[in-house]
């Protein structure tokens, strides 16, 4: 860009990068009526509880999870090195203003309004959105949903409500898809948990529209362990999107999310994320589908920023013609690595599974894939298809890829594939010489490579990812 | 267990140069020092590390002259090969008369006669991936090991053969190939057991590429079924040097093979290649790794397994492109055809991609037989069993057919696809 800038004709390539650069970089003070404090011990379990007013199953299971997360060691042997830097110590596990979750706008408090005006998030709604849960910090500061929904029977609840008033739908589901043993993020989530969505869609409802949740970092050190637990009753259909920002600080902070989700017989879940984290963020997330008979899961993920990123996405295809897919776009820049991948596990006959994974490495930033597919002994007609494109932009870019899959019994089929290309001289050539400057020749190739994903995300959401985009290639090209 | 297996009243200490015996020493320490592996280690993810365990096992003695000589009898040469041939670890046959620029001898006396150039290919350990302790045991035992080097084109292919023959034997092939600027080889290697024993084997080749050089290197384990065999190769390749690299495991219950391949130089091709058909309870845990150190050089590794009956695979593949390794072209691909309900594979194939101008690529497909293809075949009268195998020998076929020489070729097909 520098290179180019001074000239009038590169006028065409300042509008495309024409973008609010600090859009969820900022912050407002912190005015916190709850406050767990730094570190984590069963003081800090007991005060989550006692402000929450949690029944004690709940605190046992917090209690329990507190003690694997102990227990566990880091995963040292595989991952990368930099997740050694979180300091579990240093980190606020609980953050709230204690006030309950607003079902109007115009009583949010107004600087959270503020945030969330600033992110576009009410404006979203008021255009078509079906219900929007928007969470700061540690609880939700707004929570609505279309009345129309709320009579057919579906639930839209935060995880404290879920669980306290909903117990009947969600317990049998809560922790069985991803057990607390899962892994060691997993479990410090089922310990801290706060916020989140819990959804529920009846039998035969289809929603039309998405459900939509907004996640908000504020406080500096503060770590956000929401909990999501959707569950898609017989031939329900939804499809929800989550978006995720915070402030630069100074110090590092952690997002440890758990979601799960449920899709009876015949339902259809999308679950769309778009995450444009800060560069301090560590961004630890578990996340896993169980698709009964005939259903299908569809993860689609955006991975932006954040220092270090490790998610990968999986379906348990448990019935019989179960389908799951994975679509991700990851972005690395300088001082990032994007570690995201996909896990299908194929525990039926005649499950399909299709995961398309393309990363962008700019600057000295690292994109990793890390994936497994599993087809157990017994079962016949199983398909997967993998793909995996890595673009490399600058010569000291790096990506990796590291997939796995195992196959047991002679009736099923997996392909893998994977690609790494860079964006070639005689492309922008063809290009500049047709006028287009170099920074939106650019532009343009990435967006071709990932066009065809790009498609798969909701309109508004695809807008912003090709600016997000653009933004982060600002000052990388040269 | 360790004593028992180095026999080492054998190593010919204060005849060979100092640095050699500090080098036996440090490698006997390292071989007892080294934990032994366990699945925890990401080398051995999907691996089954306890087969590596030499519990048992001890040193093969040498065979009585009757009995080699009938072993000998029954394992017919490739035409107009130069053969040379080790029966438990010790050479009992060198070819006579060698061609002008060819050098095949023990590493001993390949020590003594070149110091300066075993020093250079011997001093650093080659690097592995998850069997450096059974390497520097193999280390230990090098003494014995066998030399070839090659300054020149060499139009005779080289026929190495290492029979085992014992019950509870353990025995530790090694295999020196130094191919000099302009030097070319073609060489067949196998490693066969001579009786139903127990036997354990426990391999290392190294080829050194210098500039210009090519070598052609076939290697074909045919242990009984009831033996275990660990195959490590190590190969490191020059400016324009050509390396062609086939592996096949008819034998074995199970094996083990680690295939590192080191580019250093603009130009270097490296061609990695493996076929087997794996049957009964056979399992076969292959791992490779294709390291470009310098830019303008290119690999291409096919790896292909037909899996029968209760057999299992395991492929792990790695290509990593070091910075500052610009224009490189690196590819992978492992084929993994099924045959039967119990049989399983375990793919890893991998990149790690740190420079730019790249064009790497890996594919990993598993599949079974399509009813298609069976009916092509029936309908044309062909019996179905014939058809499934017709099938199977098409697809190891693929993998075989890269390797250009064509005596080598037809030997490993005899032996492997028959």
């Amino acid at each position: 860009m520098s290179e180019t800038s001074d000239t009038p004709a590169n006028d065409s390539a300042q509008n495309l990068f024409d973008f609010d650069r600090s859009k969820g970089n900022f912050s407002f003070p912190e005015r916190h009526k709850f406050d767990a404090g730094y570190g984590l011990t069963e003081a800090t379990i007991d005060y989550i509880c006692d402000v929450k007013d949690e029944p004690d199953w709940i605190r046992r299971f917090r209690k329990n999870a507190l003690a694997v997360f102990e227990s566990k060691p880091m995963p040292m042997h595989w991952a990368s090195s930099e997740i050694e830097k979180i300091d579990f110590s240093q980190i606020r596990y609980y953050l709230s203003d204690g006030e309950r979750p607003k079902r109007s706008w115009e009583d949010v408090p107004e600087d959270v309004k503020r945030t969330f005006e600033r992110l576009g998030v009410p404006e979203q709604e008021r255009q078509f959105l079906a219900g929007v849960e928007a969470q700061y910090d540690s609880e939700s500061a707004y929570s609505n949903m279309k009345e129309e929904l709320r009579s057919q029977g579906v639930i839209f609840v935060n995880s404290t409500e879920g669980l306290k008033n909903h117990e009947e739908i969600f317990r049998p589901w809560f922790g069985k898809v991803i057990p607390t043993g899962d892994n060691k993020f997993s479990a410090l989530n089922s310990a801290v948990f706060s916020g989140g969505s819990f959804i529920y869609v009846p039998k035969g409802v289809k929603l039309k529209h998405p459900l939509q949740a907004y996640f908000r970092i504020n406080s500096e050190n503060f770590g956000q362990f929401e909990r999501t637990l959707i569950i898609a009753d017989e031939g329900a259909e939804l499809m929800y999107m989550e978006g995720c920002t915070a402030p630069q600080f100074e110090t590092s902070t952690l997002h440890s999310a758990v979601v799960e989700l449920v899709a009876l017989k015949g339902a259809k879940i999308q679950y769309v994320t778009v995450q444009n984290w800060s560069s301090n963020v560590f961004n630890m997330v578990t996340k896993r589908g169980l698709a009964m008979e005939d259903a299908e899961i569809r993860w689609i993920d955006c991975n932006i920023g954040s220092g270090l990123t490790m998610k990968y996405p999986a379906v348990v295809l448990k019935g019989k013609r179960a389908r799951g897919e994975v679509i991700s776009i990851a972005l690395a820049n300088t001082g990032q690595h994007q570690d995201t991948g996909a896990k299908m596990i194929h525990a039926a006959d005649d499950t399909t599974s299709n995961i398309v994974s393309k990363s962008i490495s700019i600057g000295e930033g690292r994109a990793s894939y890390r994936g497994q597919v599993v087809m157990g002994k017994g079962l016949k007609g199983c398909k997967n298809n993998t793909e995996c494109d890595a673009l490399l932009l600058a010569s000291n870019s790096r990506t990796d890829t590291y997939p796995a899959i195992t196959v047991k019994g002679d009736r099923n089929m997996v392909q893998h594939e994977a690609s790494v290309s860079q964006v070639s001289e005689e492309m922008l050539f063809y290009m500049q010489q047709r006028g287009i400057p170099k920074a939106a020749a650019m532009s343009l190739a990435v967006n071709g490579f990932i066009n065809d994903l790009v498609q798969e995300f909701p309109m508004e959401y695809s807008v912003e990812l090709r600016r997000l985009i653009d933004l982060e290639m600002e000052d990388s090209i040269g | 267990m360790m004593n028992q297996l180095l026999n080492d009243e054998q190593f010919p200490a204060g005849f060979l140069p100092e640095w050699f015996e500090a080098r036996h020493r440090q490698m006997k320490e390292r071989a007892a020092q080294l934990p032994e592996p366990s699945r925890r280690m990401e080398s051995w993810r999907f691996g089954a590390p306890a087969n590596e365990s030499l519990e048992g096992f001890e040193a093969a003695s040498p065979l009585d002259p009757q009995t080699l000589a009938a072993i000998i009898r029954d394992h017919a040469s490739m035409p107009d090969a130069l053969r040379v041939v080790y029966a438990n670890g010790l050479p009992v046959s060198m070819p006579e008369e060698l061609p002008e620029g060819l050098s095949v001898m023990d590493m001993e006396d390949f020590i003594l006669q070149y110091p300066d150039l075993a020093r250079k290919h011997l001093e650093n350990m080659p690097e592995m991936l998850g069997s450096e302790r059974l390497a520097a045991l193999n280390a230990t035992l090098q003494h014995n090991g066998l030399v070839i080097v090659a300054d020149r084109e060499i139009s005779r292919p080289l026929e190495i053969f290492h029979f085992i023959s014992g019950d509870n034997v353990a025995v530790f092939p090694c295999t020196l190939v130094i191919a000099e600027s302009g030097g070319r080889l073609r060489i067949l290697e196998r490693h066969i057991s001579a009786d139903h024993g127990m036997q354990f084997c426990g391999a290392l080749q190294q080829h050194h590429l210098s500039s210009a050089s090519s070598v052609k290197y076939a290697l074909v384990q045919e242990l009984n079924t009831r033996s275990r065999a660990v195959e490590l190769s190590h190969i490191t390749a020059d400016d324009s040097a050509e390396m062609e690299h086939l592996v096949s495991h008819p034998g074995a219950a199970w094996t083990r093979q680690e295939t590192v391949c080191i580019l250093t130089g603009d130009g270097a091709h490296v061609r990695l290649l493996s076929a087997n058909h794996l049957k009964e309870r056979k399992q076969l845990d292959q791992r490779t790794y294709q390291r470009h150190r310098y830019r303008g050089a290119s690999s291409n590794l096919f790896y292909a397994s037909v899996l029968d009956d209760d057999s299992a695979s395991v492929f792990s593949g790695m290509i990593l492109v070091e910075e500052g390794a610009h224009d490189t072209s690196a590819y992978q691909s492992n084929r993994n055809l099924i045959l039967s309900p119990q049989a399983e594979t375990n793919s890893i194939p991998g990149l790690e991609i740190l420079a730019d101008r790249v064009q790497c690529s890996h594919g990993s497909a598993t599949s079974s037989i399509s009813p298609e293809e069976i009916f092509y075949l029936l309908s044309r009268g062909i019996p179905e069993q014939t058809a499934r195998s017709m099938i199977a020998r098409g697809f190891l076929k693929d993998a075989l057919d890269q390797f250009s020489d064509e005596a080598i070729r037809t030997a490993v097909e005899n032996i492997v696809l028959s």
